[in-house]
């Protein structure tokens, strides 16, 4: 079932181009990261899902119900956790979850308790007295603890620790596991890497590249370390070899996954003493595509 | 309707957010108008008292300043109307302001109304919840001021005109609340907002003054203008305040619907963009920190040499009034010409306006703080001392120099205007005495923040108590030792009272020694934020 679906969404602030074309659909149940260096539109992006903003062009569907015109009734299924949380200085943090968390109809006590107890929140502090992470606790506990279907989550952990930061994940691996949907944007790729089953890489407004990690794998390099018998002299004037370093007898390189093949075939004739390769990481394929200039 | 889902929610917490701000704001209207009503009795117990004042009510610089005169000055009601009604309505529009600006651009600013937005709400939501609560805010400030009014039973202030008064303020603070709703949705930053707010007020009052003293038509443009002509406690005409309200309903509209279609942090009128580079003025130390506040001090300079220029200009009127009426020639002649005690009058109250803007720029240096971005300046080597001495010096600047140029446009345009102006020295005497005052009054912030910064805020209570004094002290009689608390009763009334070195050492003296002792707690104490 499609949860969410943005169909050819542009917009424009003023002169600037924020999105032009942004089309993606988040499936039930599944985890989608959404990627792309500062400014991209990533907040941009989830705003109108939000129906905070309004697209300039395209259209874009939360339970098949238009973003902008039914945001009120389609947000009773979302819960949202910004990068960024302010609330009132004058009320308590626990005041604040209560007030979230009511505003969406009636909501588990005893599940907001738990949350609190997990992130190690003091709810009963004034909320100017917060810090960054604590005040994004807020946020992340009213979340977890709505029974919402589909989390919207704009850098939800760029001011946790590690502890709570792997708290955070646990309850996005929880939360998957009851069949809910969650967007994820952030920077911190390991945590993308880790909990994502589809991504999505932004660039200047545009979605660059789109799919499971593991087709996109496919797209991109493998590390490899060779130890062999032989020289490896002609390595070099294979296609898609990259980056190659010599120790001793140890090579190091760089391979386009797609010339798994004839490479191998090389290195076997060689005869391999030892071999060892590691999947490429998400980061070497944010880091091709952010260096390209000018896009594909 | 779903426009408003989850207003039940939110209005409740908005009311909790801000409680204290209100309660200050409500008690004190509440006691300084029942104080004043209270005093009333005995001071123009007798018909002849009433009528001395009625007579320097019809004079054009009251009328100016105060509103149309009423004729019927045997009621005292109607005496008490004319001195306080548009002064305690410019206090509870800025009340209004003040809060609205808070609960909507701010809040926006700040984030939180995309917290609550992201959740099962109307688009409508907290903009409604807001603007409840400033219409409950000011409808508990009318009961509470009918009440005080009332309930003191005063002969000449009756039951109606107790109501019709506070409802005519209460009105004013819808009305002004709306208006910067109405802001808020076109500019983009709650400063922005309370700036375009601001002016409305002092425009407005502007408006009503010419309109009181020359075109009577302009006075019904501005809705200031139509508080006097309710002829509170005597006709007890409700025209104004339905007037009010539905104003306030129509600009309620208006926002609403701004509001509906627009994009969140958005506004309808662009902020201007920024310069890539710093300029050379913004890369000297003073030169950031003004650029910082480079639009609250300019806006405040535009409004003091308005109000400086628009009394110059009713000059004139005051000399034809002055000629025409023998009795109070003969009266005032004793103690200095009419237009020298206008002048020194109305100096006084700008001096207080001023001082609006030296606070301010001291307070900045907390503001800064508790944002945590003087953080970002110590790390860049910049000494807190350095700060701290380029905040001082931009306060003091402030204060010296804007007295000079209020003394500028009144001179310079009641030379040109009135046929006898004062000698310039004597206009710019009038205004370099006061500067030592305004050199303590930095003095106090400059302490409070070295040493009690959470009770910064507590330096206003000098500037209103000032006012107080110089508005009320007469009319309440007040003994001349409390009148003595405020910090600019000392200062002579150069040049009807004669210049005293003494005083104004000893002010410079204080307000050095404040700013000395100021420094030291600054650097020994924790940052906050
Ligand atoms: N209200 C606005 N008016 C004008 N430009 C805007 C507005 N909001 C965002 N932008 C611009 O749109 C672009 C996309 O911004 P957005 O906040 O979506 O980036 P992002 O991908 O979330 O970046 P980050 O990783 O830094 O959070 C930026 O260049 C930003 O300056
Ligand atoms: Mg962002």
């Amino acid at each position: 079932m499609t949860v969410l679906q943005l169909d050819r969404i542009s917009k424009q602030f003023g002169q600037f181009q924020a999105l032009n074309q942004v089309s993606m659909e988040l499936k039930q149940g599944e985890i989608y990261g959404f990627i792309g260096p500062n400014g991209a539109g990533k907040s941009t992006t989830i705003r109108i899902i939000l129906g905070m903003l309004q697209a300039t062009s395209g259209s874009a569907t939360l339970f098949g119900k238009d973003v902008w015109r039914d945001a009120a009734e389609v947000h009773k299924r979302c819960a949202y956790v910004p990068g960024d949380v302010n609330v009132w200085p004058n009320l308590t943090g626990g005041e604040v979850i209560d007030v979230l968390l009511k505003m969406n109809g009636i909501y588990d006590k005893k599940k907001r308790d738990h949350w609190i107890e997990r992130l190690q929140f003091d709810p009963s502090k004034k909320s100017r007295s917060y810090s960054k992470g604590n005040r994004q606790k807020i946020a992340l506990i009213a979340a977890f603890a709505s029974n919402a279907d589909l989390f919207i989550l704009d850098e939800p952990t760029s001011g946790l620790d590690p502890l709570m930061e792997h708290v955070f994940q646990q309850g996005v691996q929880e939360v998957k596991d009851n069949g809910k949907t969650v967007l994820l944007s952030s920077h911190i790729l390991s945590e993308v890497e880790k909990l994502c089953d589809r991504v999505a890489i932004i660039r200047q407004g545009e979605i660059i590249e789109q799919g499971s990690l593991k087709d996109m794998r496919h797209l991109t390099r493998m590390h490899i370390m060779v130890e062999t018998r032989y020289p490896l002299h002609e390595l070099e004037q294979y296609k898609g070899i990259y980056d190659v370093e010599e120790q001793g007898n140890i090579l190091h390189f760089q391979m386009d996954a797609e010339q798994t093949e004839p490479v191998m075939q090389y290195l076997s004739q060689q005869g391999i003493i030892r071999l060892e390769s590691s999947p490429p990481k998400l980061e070497d394929l944010f880091m091709r595509h952010y260096e390209q200039k000018g896009g594909r | 309707m779903h426009l408003f889902k989850g207003s039940k929610w939110l209005l409740p917490i908005l009311l909790r957010q801000h409680r204290m701000r209100l309660i200050y704001w409500l008690a004190g209207l509440t006691l300084i108008t029942v104080t004043v009503v209270a005093s009333y009795q005995s001071i123009y117990g007798d018909t002849a008292s009433r009528e001395a004042f009625g007579l320097t009510m019809e004079n054009p610089t009251m009328i100016a300043m105060l509103g149309i005169g009423y004729d019927n000055y045997h009621v005292l009601g109607s005496l008490f109307a004319m001195e306080m009604l548009l002064f305690s309505a410019i206090a509870v529009a800025m009340m209004n302001i003040l809060l609205v600006a808070k609960m909507t651009r701010d809040d926006e600013e700040q984030g939180i109304l995309e917290l609550v937005q992201a959740r099962s709400v109307g688009r409508l939501s907290y903009l409604h919840s807001s603007l409840v609560v400033m219409l409950v805010s000011n409808l508990l400030l009318t009961l509470l001021l009918t009440i005080g009014i009332g309930s003191l039973q005063i002969d000449g202030m009756n039951w109606h005109g107790a109501v019709l008064y506070s409802s005519l303020l209460g009105g004013t603070g819808i009305f002004f609340g709306c208006l910067t709703a109405l802001f808020s949705q076109l500019v983009e930053t709650s400063r922005t907002s309370m700036i375009f707010s601001f002016g409305a007020v002092l425009i407005l009052y502007l408006l009503r003054a010419i309109g009181d003293v020359e075109f009577t038509a302009l006075s019904y443009i501005s809705p200031l203008g139509w508080l006097a002509r309710a002829y509170v406690f005597t006709d007890n005409d409700w025209w104004p305040v339905v007037g009010l309200l539905a104003a306030a309903i129509l600009l309620t509209l208006i926002t609403y619907y701004l509001q509906s279609i627009r994009d969140i942090g958005a506004g309808f009128i662009p902020e201007r963009k920024g310069r890539k580079n710093a300029s050379a003025l913004l890369q000297t130390k003073l030169g950031l920190v003004f650029h910082l506040q480079k639009t609250m001090i300019l806006s405040w300079l535009a409004g003091i040499l308005i109000m400086g220029i628009a009394s110059a200009a009713i000059l004139p009127e005051l000399e034809k009034f002055f000629q025409d009426n023998e009795a109070l020639q003969a009266f005032l002649t004793a103690n200095g010409s009419l237009m020298e005690q206008f002048i020194l009058l109305m100096m006084s109250i700008m001096i207080i306006f001023i001082s609006a803007p030296v606070i301010m720029s001291v307070l900045r240096l907390h503001g800064e703080e508790k944002a945590q971005r003087t953080e970002v300046i110590y790390s860049k080597a910049l000494s807190r001392a350095k700060l701290y001495r380029t905040y001082t010096w931009l306060a003091v600047l402030i204060a010296c120099i804007f007295p000079l140029l209020l003394a500028c446009s009144i001179w310079g345009v009641g030379f040109f205007a009135a046929d006898e102006m004062m000698a310039w020295e004597e206009v710019f005497g009038a205004a370099i005495v006061y500067i030592p005052a305004l050199l303590v009054l930095a003095g106090i912030a400059l302490f409070l923040l070295g040493w009690l910064p959470k009770l910064i805020s507590l330096v206003w209570l000098f500037v209103i108590y000032g006012f107080v004094v110089i508005y009320l002290g007469d009319l309440l009689d007040l003994p001349k030792g409390i009148k003595l608390l405020s910090i600019y009763e000392h200062i002579p009334m150069y040049p009807s009272e004669d210049f005293s070195w003494g005083v104004i050492l000893s002010y410079l003296l204080i307000s050095a020694l404040l700013i000395v002792f100021g420094f030291v707690g600054y650097r020994r104490r924790d940052m906050e934020g």
